[in-house]
């Protein structure tokens, strides 16, 4: 009777380590390398993270983030110390820097690789065209609107103040690979537009924070000289666009406003319109595309596209005071985006 | 009419009487539904779309907080005059605002002023929106209309259309609501046609076949009809009705040919003692006799005279009616057998003072194919009339065929026309005087006499003949009677004319002592019979039965026999069987019947039994004259062939 019963004690200890292997989560190692903690970058990654697990509860995903610190060759060196590891399930490139240098790589030619908040994935040399897939095992999206509606939105603005002269606006952009490809779409594009009249003012990209201010007093100094030929400026994308005070200092300091910028926080600080795809959209996008990635659906077969989904955002404060009444359609897009 | 076209002449002026007014009901009901949906559609662009494009705007200024922002909200008032453009191109209709409180217009897609009478607009609310509408006059147009204030910015909102697109609905309705009407008429038409034709007309054909059946046949007929309504009762009553019809038929024939058996034997035994009264009063008048003696025997005569010619009328009409009344058509020359009965009548007219005249057309060397013996009736029964209701005047005859007669025989029409200059016939008579027994007056009856059976007699001959007799006349100044008779005529041959002119030639000369053997029981008839022959110049030898007439035959010495019917001992159709089988040349003598009967059928089977002419008592010399050149003529145109 005792043998029976060890027996059946042996049996259930069995059985349970079985079932307890059976039922646990699959570990995924992830690899997040992001260009550097501006807003954008970082509220985008933090929701990546945050919906990929919510959307693959069934496994234990592990993440690592390295910061590239602004430099593409920093990047580069994470990227040389990551290849003596073990391979990542993924790897993900944050901003076009360190999305450059995941694509240049070579170690990690056979990971998967999926970039985020880049916005001209073709410029960088990542695929031919949008809609194409590349070759080097690498997918994502591009999170900026095309210049050319982006314009079309400003015009629209313009022309409802029935303007007599064309509205000339200074193109504020860091040689950041992202800020100067924008600017030079929109160069090309503005003999289109009899209201608009764009010039560069731009600023050579620095590096990390102090770069920041240094590439902000360079920019507030271009505007004030430039204030009696100017109306207002754009200011594109690119870490300028995340650099705390330059909207007030050149405000400040020219009295020049924002008509058109590439963030949120830029409208509220007082840019007449904005149009941006929001972090918490382009961190979910990303994280369905890397679900289909850890799904076993190889990257290469993923095409690179735009976001789908954009913010438009008013300040209705500079739309009074330089008496540019914003179409209604727009007011009526911005919902609660609409800043004074 | 058809019944089928009848039903269809009351049925369809009924049905697009109906279908019309069910037309314009649907077209009334029709217009009210455009209309309203015309306003509906109206006062919703009004309401969901205009003013909403309104709202939409103030709505995003007050939530924006840019309300009292002069420069936002005239831009986006500047925004809803644009659209409202854009919305006129859109829907063809125009757009205006004005401000409320002084009526001043600050946008209109319309090119003139607007000015509209809202004063008798109907009203309601949609979209928690009062709205008023209706329709207007707009610069000579008519407009329909909708209108609504906007009071945040102090606007009056008003939407035109024409009203052109309405009338336009409406006509189309008109035209597609005519179209189907008339298209359910015609449907519903054939309809009705088809199911009339079938439940109603085409049982009716059956039952109206059948009774034509029983018109002509006179026939039990049977209906293929197997309803079990009204129409198919009335077929079995008639299939019913055509069984007792034909009983009745049957019966009717029935006694009618005992009837016409009853004349015949009637006819037979009255002529029989008429003929001896006949004859003998002619033989009287040839002997020596007092004046007054004369008299007696030439009235006893003419009263003999009249009652054989009553009863020939009455068998002549009682043949015609029981159907034995046959055509037997020769060929004949009918000028001359015309002229022949004027010379005949003529003595009858100048009796009477009148003057009787006959002239022809197209009938010169005409010889005409005809009944002749009816053709005589008519004319003689006609004329007759004629002398005897004319006194003193004119009684003419005039013949004529419609078409011109060729060498080949064709159809033709013959018209005779008698017209006198007599007493006339009351006009309410005329309808009447066809009719049997009848004479215009009863008073005519008295004066001239006859039985009123003549002109009943004449007209059915004439129908027999294919024609028919019509009458007009006047009273005092006289009647013409017009007969018609379908014949076939043909330019004469060299034949007729030499055969007709011979026959004539040889009755005028009767060999002399003709050796005539005459069977006949009677003995008055006998009497006449004999003394009428020997007038004639012939040797007669008398017997009384026919057994004694075949062996006196047979003795020889006989040249023609007389031979009566009804004999004791043996008849006459027997003896002359008997005369026939006899060898030799004394079984080719010539046998004349004589008889009372006169019907032609019974003259048929006595000439079957081999006699060779027939004379109908009462006899004449005429008759017996007519009837001996007959056979000598008959006689040498066989020796001659």
């Amino acid at each position: 009777m005792r043998k029976v019963w060890i027996f059946f004690f042996s049996a259930l200890i069995c059985f349970a380590v079985t079932l307890s292997s059976a039922q646990a989560k699959e570990v995924l190692d992830l690899v997040i390398l992001e260009t550097l903690p501006v807003p954008i970058v970082a509220e985008s990654r933090a929701e990546f993270e945050k919906e990929l697990i919510r959307i693959m509860p069934e496994h234990d995903i592990n993440i690592a983030t390295y910061n590239a610190e602004g430099s593409e060759e920093r990047a580069k060196e994470i990227l040389s110390e990551l290849a003596h590891k073990p391979a990542p399930d993924l790897i993900v490139s944050v901003a076009t820097l360190a999305a450059r240098a995941l694509n240049t790589s070579e170690e990690f030619i056979d990971t998967p690789k999926l970039f985020m908040v880049v916005s001209a994935p073709v410029e960088e040399g990542i695929v031919p065209a949008i809609g194409a897939v590349s070759n080097r095992n690498m997918t994502g999206e591009s999170h900026v609107l095309d210049a050319k509606v982006k314009l079309d939105m400003l015009d629209g603005v313009l022309r409802a103040s029935n303007p007599s002269s064309p509205f000339t606006i200074g193109l504020v952009h860091s040689t950041y690979p992202s800020s100067s490809n924008l600017v030079n779409q929109l160069l090309a594009l503005d003999s289109e537009y009899e209201n608009i009249n764009l010039v560069a003012v731009s600023t050579t990209y620095l590096e990390g924070d102090e770069g920041l201010v240094e590439m902000t007093d360079s920019i507030v100094d271009s505007l004030n000289q430039k204030r009696s030929e100017l109306d207002g400026y754009w200011l594109s994308s690119g870490p300028l666009a995340e650099a705390n005070g330059l909207v007030e200092k050149v405000k400040e300091t020219s009295g020049l406003l924002p008509l058109f910028a590439e963030s949120i926080s830029s409208v509220k600080k007082g840019a007449l319109i904005g149009v941006v795809s929001e972090p918490a959209s382009i961190g979910k996008s990303a994280a369905r595309k890397a679900k289909l990635i850890l799904q076993r659906k190889s990257a290469r077969d993923i095409p690179v596209g735009k976001m789908d989904t954009y913010t438009v955002a008013v300040n209705v404060t500079t739309a009074i005071k330089l008496q540019l009444p914003i179409p209604s359609s727009y007011l009526k897009l911005s919902k609660e985006h609409v800043y004074q | 009419m058809r019944i089928k076209s009848k039903l269809l002449v009351i049925y369809i002026p009924i049905l697009l009487i109906g279908m019309a007014l069910a037309g314009y009901w649907a077209y009334l009901t029709a217009y009210d539904s455009v209309r309203e949906r015309e306003y509906q559609l109206l006062t919703q662009t009004l309401t969901l779309n205009v003013l909403e494009i309104i709202d939409e705007r103030h709505k995003l200024l007050i939530e924006s907080g840019l309300e009292n922002v002069p420069v936002f909200r005239d831009a986006y008032q500047k925004e809803v005059f644009e659209e409202l453009k854009s919305l006129q191109q859109a829907t063809n209709r125009h757009f205006a605002i004005s401000e409320k409180s002084t009526d001043t217009v600050i946008f209109s897609t319309a090119e003139s002023t607007v000015e509209l009478n809202v004063e008798d607009a109907s009203r309601t609310i949609i979209a928690n929106r009062e709205v008023a509408f209706g329709e207007s006059n707009v610069n000579d147009s008519d407009v329909l209309f909708a209108c609504a204030e906007f009071e945040p910015w102090n606007w009056k909102v008003t939407v035109l259309q024409s009203a052109d697109s309405l009338q336009s609905s409406l006509s189309t309705i008109a035209t597609l609501t005519s179209l189907v009407t008339l298209f359910t008429v015609v449907i519903v038409s054939l309809l009705i046609g088809r199911v009339t034709q079938i439940f109603v007309v085409s049982p009716i054909e059956k039952i109206k076949s059948a009774a034509s059946r029983i018109a002509v046949d006179h026939k039990k007929v049977s209906i293929d009809l197997q309803q079990n309504d009204e129409l198919g009762t009335l077929a079995r009553d008639v299939e019913a009705m055509s069984g007792e019809i034909e009983q009745y038929v049957a019966q009717a024939q029935q006694a009618n040919r005992a009837k016409t058996d009853f004349l015949a034997v009637m006819s037979h035994e009255i002529r029989t003692p008429l003929n001896g009264i006949q004859g003998l009063a002619t033989l009287l008048l040839d002997t020596p006799l007092s004046d007054k003696q004369h008299q007696y025997a030439s009235d006893l005569k003419s009263s003999a005279s009249i009652l054989a010619t009553v009863i020939n009328d009455v068998l002549d009409l009682s043949k015609i009616e029981s159907g034995m009344s046959e055509i037997d058509v020769t060929e004949f020359d009918l000028d001359s057998m015309l002229n022949d009965l004027i010379t005949l009548l003529g003595t009858n007219a100048s009796a009477n003072s009148t003057r009787l005249v006959y002239k022809s057309k197209n009938l010169e060397s005409v010889a005409v194919t005809s009944d002749i013996t009816k053709l005589r009736q008519i004319i003689i029964n006609l004329v007759s009339n004629a002398i005897k209701f004319t006194h003193k005047g004119t009684v003419s005859v005039s013949a004529k065929l419609k078409q011109p007669s060729t060498e080949t025989m064709s159809d033709n029409r013959l018209v005779i026309a008698v017209k006198d200059t007599g007493i006339g016939i009351d006009s309410e008579r005329l309808e009447h005087i066809f009719d049997k027994f009848t004479q215009s007056d009863s008073s005519i009856t008295r004066k001239y006499g006859g039985t009123g059976l003549g002109l009943a007699i004449a007209k059915q001959l004439a129908h027999i003949l294919g024609g028919d007799i019509k009458v007009v006349s006047k009273v005092g100044e006289g009647s013409c009677f017009t007969v018609t008779a379908n014949v076939q005529s043909r330019l004469k041959s060299e034949t007729l004319t030499d055969s007709t002119s011979a026959r004539q030639a040889h009755g005028a000369s009767l060999p002399k002592g003709l050796k005539i053997l005459l069977a006949e029981d009677n003995a008055i008839n006998a009497v006449v019979a004999q003394a009428l022959l020997e007038q004639l110049n012939c040797d007669v030898e008398h017997v009384d039965n026919g057994l004694k007439a075949a062996a006196r035959v047979e003795e020889g010495g006989i040249d023609v026999v007389f031979m009566d019917i009804h004999m004791p001992v043996m008849d006459g159709i027997e003896a002359t069987k008997r005369i026939r089988k006899l060898d030799g040349e004394l079984g080719e003598i010539p046998v004349i019947g004589l008889t009372a009967e006169a019907f032609k059928e019974r003259h048929l089977t006595f000439k079957q039994a081999g006699m060779d002419d027939i004379v109908t008592k009462p006899v004449t010399v005429e008759a017996l004259q007519e009837s001996l050149s007959k056979l000598a003529l008959s006689q040498e145109v066989t020796d001659n062939s």
